[in-house]
């Protein structure tokens, strides 16, 4: 197994696990033990990859499948206010951290399949990749993913 | 805000990044945060279970009680503790890459028979124990009470048990219905 390929796999696209993480799990903790449980089934699944798919399917197919599959103890119900701490390392203007909180908030009140469908659109996959990690139609991808927009939409509208 | 500004929004948060160090760590078995607990789970139950059968043969007389009772009190254990050890394999090896559909799909079927296997092995291990325990027993009627205590103990443990599973595959085929 070629560790050191692993790692410049993960080095390029261990954002998107984070905000897997980010989106699928309420507290810091959880979400780190979310990345450590993604990162050890690619890392076991990486020798049966035989490049089939673009490898960004892939990675979300099996990041996905964890975040849903996985089992986690249930928790007090927690208020979801996003405030983006451990996100912001880097310096951004308030306008967009404030948006990013907004839509953070909003995507944490959908269904998981539904933060799955949304991620993937908002990280901008054609509607064929989506269908393709999904293992659906496209034009069914289209159907839901105009069905969640409107209803994030409506989420923010309240929000507001 | 329309699709370029959730778009924006969401490629805009900034991760925090993992070192090539931290990310090794991560590839070890015994770091895996749910193995690590089913793990300390298993070491316990074994621990637990060898200390009682150890010394049930001669503290709680075990030779004087017939073989098949002795076996069947022994086999409730190792299903106890097999059952286990299938979980463990379950959370190790959830999938392949597969489309998610697919893959969700498999995991319900397998989580399925983990249930099931989940209430069977608590079941044995009521009835291998209660079987055992009351062997030769001569029944009185505060006895009589004092079992059916103990049986609907078992029965509200297994209901809440079913309650836990039937949850978990319940929001899990909602995902796939969701997803499909």
């Amino acid at each position: 197994m070629n560790e050191t390929a692993f790692l410049t796999l993960m080095a390029e696209h261990q954002g998107i696990i984070h905000k897997i993480c980010r989106l699928y799990r309420d507290s810091r903790e959880d979400r780190e033990d979310l990345f450590q449980e993604i990162t050890f089934q690619l890392w076991k699944s990486f020798p049966s990859f035989k490049g089939n798919s673009l490898i960004s399917t892939w990675l979300y197919r099996i990041a996905l499948n964890t975040a849903i599959a996985s089992y986690r103890k249930e928790k007090p119900t927690i208020d979801y206010v996003e405030t983006l701490p451990e996100f912001a390392e880097e310096p951004q203007n308030e306008e967009l951290i404030l948006r990013q909180e907004r839509l953070l908030t909003a995507m944490k009140q959908l269904s998981e399949s539904e933060k799955a469908i949304i991620a993937l659109y908002l990280d901008d996959l054609s509607y064929l990749q989506i269908a393709e990690i999904l293992g659906i139609s496209e034009n069914n991808v289209g159907v839901k993913i105009n069905r969640i927009k409107t209803k994030i939409q409506q989420l923010l509208i309240k929000e507001s | 805000m329309n699709s370029d500004e959730l778009k924006s929004a969401w490629k805009g948060i900034v991760p925090p990044t993992k070192t090539n160090e931290e990310i090794k760590l991560m590839l070890q078995e015994n770091r895996h945060p749910v193995l690590k607990g089913i793990r300390k789970q298993l070491t316990i139950e074994l621990l637990g279970w060898s200390a009682f059968l150890l010394c049930y043969y001669t503290m709680f007389d075990g030779a004087t009680r017939p073989l098949s009772v002795n076996a069947i009190l022994v086999a409730a254990l190792v299903i106890s503790i097999a059952h286990t050890l299938y979980g463990y394999a379950l959370v190790k090896y959830p999938g392949n890459g597969d489309a998610l559909t697919a893959s969700l799909e498999k995991h319900i079927s397998r989580i399925k028979l983990y249930a099931i296997g989940s209430l069977i092995s608590r079941m044995c291990y009521a009835a291998g124990l209660l079987l055992f325990f009351t062997y030769s027993l001569e029944f009185t009627t505060a006895k009589y009470y004092s079992l059916a205590a103990i049986i609907l103990v078992f029965i509200v443990q297994l209901a809440f048990l079913y309650r836990i599973w039937a949850k978990r595959l319940k929001g899990l085929s909602e995902t796939l219905a969701g997803l499909s």
